[in-house]
């Protein structure tokens, strides 16, 4: 299968370069497999095996094109660019030429070992799962998902390929597991326990009653994100404090979002977003930059799935990386007395002319009392100033990697800290 | 493999021979062509050729899924799909009650969309809108337009000998406004349908007078969090609203219990509240048959007042409840679905002059830009682009607004007169990560007294 698609690539090229009207190209070829099972009360097996095909191409008059399709459509994209080209009206500023001297190659890697291993690794993590879901009242549900990337780019002399491979087991749907299956009892004895914790303790709505409430890194990264892709970076400039450092990187490891050669084929490295308080580049003014560099992205916000052929590369972050604080989470645990802890919950960001606040709304938390856990905060709304978040608040040492779905990143953040007069309690 | 449903059939038996139940294959072939103009004029063109196979195999406790694009070896992923189900010994028999009797032969067109006239055409309509708006918007707007055309033929086979063929086509025009000045005013409308005529040139005027005024006037907007008393909300509202509240919650393959299940031939609205689910009108939803081969059906869900039925799909019939044809998904890699195809809210008898008198002191809510809903719980979340104060029977000051959150039997209880003026838009509903077309067809509605918090 692999080895038609070099075939479909340099045939394609061929076509390609014959066509007059075209200055420059970029054939990109995606190929993903994956496979999930699913053990519990619904028992079922989904393969997917799909590649696609993107060619970016730049006419004579610097005409701009993108088209896309599934591999067997090929010949007929090639009619429609051929029939295109000359009158290709938007305009790119940028030629592909200049990316070639920075694509990485890698060495060709046999694809039937590929194949093979994907199906050892499948088979590996199998039998455990089925017993799990009927001695463990607590499972209903196991999802073992595995899949492999393959981005062929491809223009004359000049090969890049990259692999991504994710594997996720996940607990109810939601309970991620994480890659590392070794010790995959001990975590499930964890979430049972925990589950078991969570019927044991009485149900409250959160109170004014607190003295201080902690974010976890889920909530914290995802208003991180949140500000840096959907809301104005000049309403940023203001919330942010002057001891605020924001990286970008895509080499952070034990990150699922890590990768060394972007969807370009370039080489990708760490860069800063926000200096001391200071927005340094903003996602879409970053053309200049990846035009020599990397961190170039097929993604796209509030598209599923957000990463796929279908888009044109363009600036995308993948790990942000927060400065750290000077604090201990144990020992904010041990040194307050009535502590909420909000562990997961929907955000919203409230933008008016002169601030912005932020409300988050309670979905999973706890309430700690003289250091000990005494209620399960399970619902209430909070209100803060956007601005305490950055400013009138501190987070921790320990910095921990949230992956948001829907942002296509990890966020790498600490807890944060916040004195309860800074929050208001929507009832 | 070629593109001939022959072969589809051949291999669903194929894979019914190997492990039992029953085989469902589907081939999905879509063109989609994308013209966009941005900000500053420039006009871009996309093109996206789609065409894949997918494999469902059902026994009577598993679900099993397969897709595929390579079109010329699908051999190799059918024998790894096939060992996957023998190694975890999910093979075997299904219910006899769940093979279709009987089977339409034939091809099943929808919409008339001449794809060549439009194709050549695109940037020259887009330049036109792009001058009117220009026109009418006295404000420093970024003006994005985008013309979508699509073309879809898919074709469904099972293992107990179905055959069915389906084209479609539809046509989507967006416009899309931010201010230069406040990044808050972004408007946005999108019109279209399965007809040439969904995209008239008097339409189009309409929806660019009817944006440009709205922009202007948001302009000078101030931000309101409350909203209390009387509400009127608009067409687009009034749709949204009822497809992620009662739609969604009248969807039976949900993995949660909805909050409408237990109420099923009760009084869950008034008696002048009628909302069907409508798969043969002319709008972006419709079909013939749905993508587990029933004919689709019309539903009448809320029936004056009355929860009258839920959308089901074939695992329903173990259920002893006839599918109502909505199983769908939007390309071969997903597994359908239970979806919404066209909602129609049934329209009353008032006209917006009356509408606006009943609903005085209140606020009437702006088209959406989204929305989402608690099927569990009936708890709700609306996005209005704008919402608007209601004084003497006349729309007054303009508002930018957050979310506001509340729950759908509140909402329910309170539905008081419905308008006359009926839209039919099309619309695109997500859910879990698979994104199809609905229709948009619904009056205006007005809701005494109820509050909602932002």
């Amino acid at each position: 299968m692999i080895d038609e698609l070099h075939q479909i690539k340099d045939d394609i090229v061929t076509r390609l370069d014959r066509i007059k009207s075209i200055k420059s190209f970029e054939v990109f070829i995606h190929h993903l497999k994956q496979t999930i099972e699913e053990y519990g009360t619904i028992k079922s097996v989904n393969g997917l095996s799909s590649t696609g095909l993107a060619i970016r191409v730049i006419s004579s008059q610097n005409g701009f094109g993108f088209f896309t399709g599934t591999v067997s459509q090929a010949s007929k994209l090639l009619d429609i660019i051929s029939e295109k080209a000359n009158r290709l009206s938007s305009i790119e500023e940028r030629d592909f030429a200049p990316l070639r001297p920075n694509r990485v190659a890698i060495p060709k890697i046999s694809f039937q070992a590929f194949d093979e291993k994907f199906n050892h690794e499948i088979l590996e993590v199998d039998d455990k799962f089925e017993s799990k879901v009927e001695k463990t009242e607590e499972i209903k549900l196991i999802t073992n998902s595995y899949s492999e990337e393959t981005w062929e780019i491809q223009r004359g002399l000049f090969v890049s390929k990259s692999f991504e491979k994710s594997k996720s087991v996940k607990i109810n749907g939601k309970f991620n597991l994480g890659k590392d299956l070794r010790d995959f009892e001990s975590k499930i004895m964890t979430f049972s326990r925990h589950k078991g914790f969570m019927k044991e303790k009485p149900q409250t709505k959160v109170t004014d009653n607190y003295d201080h409430f902690i974010l976890s890194p889920e909530i914290f990264g995802k208003i991180v994100a949140k500000i840096l892709l959907e809301t104005d970076f000049r309403m940023s400039n203001e919330i942010f404090s002057e001891r605020t450092n924001i990286y970008e990187d895509p080499l952070k490891p034990y990150s699922y979002t890590s990768t060394t050669i972007d969807d370009e084929g370039i080489k990708t490295y760490p860069m800063r977003i926000l200096d001391n308080g200071e927005v340094i580049a903003k996602e879409d003014e970053l053309r200049e930059y990846i035009q020599y560099g990397g961190n170039a992205y097929r993604y796209k916000l509030n598209r599923f799935p957000p990463h796929s052929f279908e888009f044109p590369p363009h600036p995308h972050y993948t790990n942000l990386v927060m400065d750290t604080g000077k604090l201990r989470f144990e020992d904010i645990i041990s040194s307050v007395d009535n502590l909420g802890l909000i562990e997961k919950g929907g955000i919203q960001i409230i933008q008016r002319r002169e601030k912005a606040d932020l409300l988050i709304r309670i979905h999973q938390g706890e309430l700690y009392e003289n250091q000990a856990v005494t209620k399960n905060i399970s619902s209430g709304t909070l209100l803060i100033d956007l601005k305490s978040i950055f400013q009138d608040s501190e987070s921790t040492r320990n910095l921990q990697g949230v992956y948001h779905s829907k942002y296509y990143l990890t966020s790498h953040t600490g807890w944060l800290l916040i004195s309860a007069d800074k929050v208001k309690i929507i009832r | 493999m070629s593109t001939e449903p022959l072969d589809l059939y051949l291999l669903t038996l194929e894979i019914e021979e190997k492990v039992g139940g029953i085989v469902h294959g589907r081939s999905v072939n879509i063109k989609n062509q994308k013209f966009t103009m941005n900000h500053n004029g420039h006009f871009e063109e996309k093109e996206n050729l789609s065409f894949g196979t997918c494999f469902r195999h059902m026994t009577s406790d598993t679900d099993n899924f397969l897709a595929l694009d390579n079109m010329r070896n699908p051999q190799r992923s059918i024998d790894e799909f096939t060992n996957s189900i023998k190694r975890r010994q999910i093979g075997g028999s299904y219910d006899q009650i769940f093979e279709q009797q009987h089977f339409p032969k034939g091809i099943l067109k929808f919409g008339d969309i001449d794809r060549d006239s439009l194709k050549n055409e695109g940037e020259n309509l887009l330049n036109d809108i792009r001058t009117h708006l220009k026109e009418y918007l006295k404000d420093d707007f970024k003006i994005t337009l985008s013309l979508e055309i699509e073309e879809e033929q898919k074709t469904f086979t099972s293992s107990s000998g179905a055959h069915i063929v389906q084209k479609f086509s539809r046509v989507y025009l967006l416009v899309h406004l931010i201010s230069i000045k406040h990044w808050k005013i972004d408007l946005y409308r999108m019109i279209g349908g399965i007809h040439m005529s969904s995209i008239s040139w008097e339409k189009l005027l309409k929806t660019v007078t009817e944006i440009s005024a709205e922009a202007n006037l948001l302009s000078k907007a101030k931000i309101e969090t409350r909203l209390e008393g009387p509400l009127l909300f608009s067409n687009d509202a009034t749709w949204t609203l009822f497809h992620e509240t009662i739609g969604h919650a009248v969807e039976s393959e949900n993995n949660v219990s909805t909050y409408l299940e237990n109420y099923l031939g009760t009084k869950v609205a008034p008696s002048h509240v009628s909302v069907i689910d409508d798969k043969g009108i002319d709008s972006v939803g419709s079909y013939g048959f749905d993508d587990e081969g029933f004919k689709a059906a019309g539903a009448m869900i809320i029936e004056e007042g009355i929860l009258n039925t839920m959308l089901y799909g074939l695992k329903d019939l173990k259920r002893n409840v006839m599918p109502t044809g909505n199983t769908r998904s939007s390309t071969y890699k997903t597994k359908p679905q239970v979806r919404q195809s066209n909602l129609i809210i049934e329209p009353g008898d008032f006209t917006t002059e009356e509408l606006l008198e009943r609903s005085n002191n209140g606020y009437f809510i702006g088209p959406m830009f989204f929305a989402s809903a608690d099927v569990s719980t009936g708890h709700f979340m609306i996005y209005p682009q704008y919402i608007q104060k209601i004084e003497d029977g006349d729309l007054r000051d303009i508002f930018l607004c957050p979310p506001f959150y509340g729950n759908a039997v509140d909402v329910l209880r309170n539905l008081g007169a419905i308008g006359k003026d009926i839209i039919n838009r099309p619309a695109f509903c997500i859910k879990n990560n698979d994104r199809i077309p609905v229709g948009m067809i619904s009056p205006k509605v007005a809701i005494e007294n109820v509050r909602l918090r932002s």
